[in-house]
């Protein structure tokens, strides 16, 4: 690259550089009143409150203690509105699928199929009534099994993409816990998932959340055995996930 | 180690507009930018205490920005939406005739930035726009700092040989 171009594209840079714009002001409160909802200091913190634009919001302190009850009841009213009006503008028009692997047993074909209506969310409560369908299973997979054994194998297209949604709610389930910073839910609900499906078409998903999850609650040790296994098992793509569990658990 | 736990409220105030900009230079979709962002302060938030306040902040979440977004990348790999279009990452494709000049340079780099390895993007991102040290950027991105530079020089060698190219499609856009 000659010393003109390599100019040429540092002044580039610096144009696109300048491209950085303010976030929008609507997406900015929408996460701020998401992660209010997650983070209590974010709405205990003065300088979490008035800021939308960036600039420090400043209370006079005669009233400050009257204003800041006053900001925070409006904070939280204005966090409510704004999660209902983004859940009723934002509800989603289609959902994700994992791509599933071919390896794995009929041992989480047991747990049976879940409806498929239940199955667009990732939200802990609505991963609990997963749970709760899971466990009715059974029951429902019942009267709906000569439909669905009749025509195809229990690897029909159907059975695994129910299985697998089954499997994607717990781990949303466990991957929710460990992003709210509670990695002992988290692994509890790992440990629900491995024992439903030993052989699960997520495992290495799984996998990696454990090893996230128990360098979290502070067992070094169990947590680098876990990630030895797993780079035992295969090459992933997880692996540098994985890695970087290790290397910032102390 | 810091003693005291930083304000994630001062740091949301400080650093929204960093990370949503990093993010959507690392080249995630518009559609996605607002969720990752919310991901990014959720895991810093869970990883306050372990920040230590000697460092400076910047590159601290820049590393938590590029792994959300390299995450990210690698999940959208193993989807896709059932009623939607693919997930992509975005790389613009403006026919060049309709672009001002400026915008013209702009649209340039975007697409040339589009063209890079993600990893060698990263580094470019990071230390000539964001302007984060590249010693900086190995420790966050947990990388030898050899091999943050040679990505660095790597990618500034494909972005020219990118550029060239593009400037000279533009050029024949206009001419016809």
């Amino acid at each position: 690259m000659s010393e003109s171009e390599s100019n040429r594209n540092t002044v580039l840079l610096d144009a696109w550089r300048d491209d950085g714009m303010p976030a929008p002001a609507d997406a900015r409160a929408r996460v701020r009143a998401r992660l209010a909802l997650a983070i209590p200091e974010m709405q205990r913190n003065p300088s979490a409150l008035g800021r939308a634009g960036g600039a420090p919001a400043r209370l006079p302190s005669a009233r400050g203690a009257t204003l800041t009850r006053g900001a925070l009841t409006m904070f939280v009213a204005g966090a409510v509105t704004g999660m209902t009006v983004y859940a009723t503008w934002m509800t989603p028009t289609s959902r994700v699928v994992y791509v599933d692997r071919p390896a794995h047993t009929g041992a989480d074909v047991a747990a049976g199929p879940t409806p498929v209506a239940s199955i667009a969310s990732a939200t802990p409560a609505d991963s609990r009534i997963a749970k709760e369908e899971a466990s009715l299973a059974p029951s429902i997979a019942r009267p709906l099994a000569p439909v669905s054994v009749a025509h195809k194998s229990p690897r029909s297209t159907s059975s695994r993409t129910s299985t697998l949604d089954a499997e994607r709610r717990l781990l949303d389930d466990a991957r929710a816990s460990l992003i709210q910073g509670n990695p002992d839910r988290a692994l509890s609900c790992l440990e629900n998932y491995r024992k439903r499906y030993p052989q699960g078409i997520l495992a290495e998903e799984a996998d990696t959340m454990r090893v996230e999850a128990l360098a979290g609650v502070g067992r070094p040790d169990d947590a680098r055995r876990a990630a030895e296994e797993f780079s035992l098992r295969a090459p992933s793509i997880y692996a540098p996930t994985v890695e970087s569990a290790i290397s910032t658990s102390p | 180690m810091s003693a005291t736990r930083p304000d994630i409220g001062a740091i949301f105030d400080e650093y929204f507009d960093f990370v949503w900009n990093t993010l959507r230079r690392l080249g995630v979709r518009s559609d996605d930018i607002e969720d990752l962002a919310h991901e990014v302060f959720l895991k810093l938030n869970a990883r306050l205490s372990d920040y230590d306040s000697s460092r400076p902040l910047r590159p601290w979440i820049a590393g938590f920005v590029f792994r959300v977004a390299a995450d990210h990348r690698r999940l959208a790999r193993h989807r896709f939406e059932v009623y939607g279009k693919t997930v992509e990452f975005e790389a613009p494709a403006v026919p060049a005739d309709e672009r001002l000049q400026v915008e013209d340079e702009r649209s340039i780099v975007r697409e040339a930035l589009a063209a890079l390895d993600f990893d060698r993007r990263a580094v470019l991102v990071l230390h000539d726009v964001d302007e984060v040290p590249v010693p900086s950027i190995a420790a966050e991105l947990g990388i030898p700092l050899n091999t943050a530079y040679s990505r660095l020089r790597l990618a500034r060698e494909e972005l020219a040989t990118a550029v060239k190219r593009l400037r000279r499609r533009s050029e024949e856009v206009c001419r016809v």
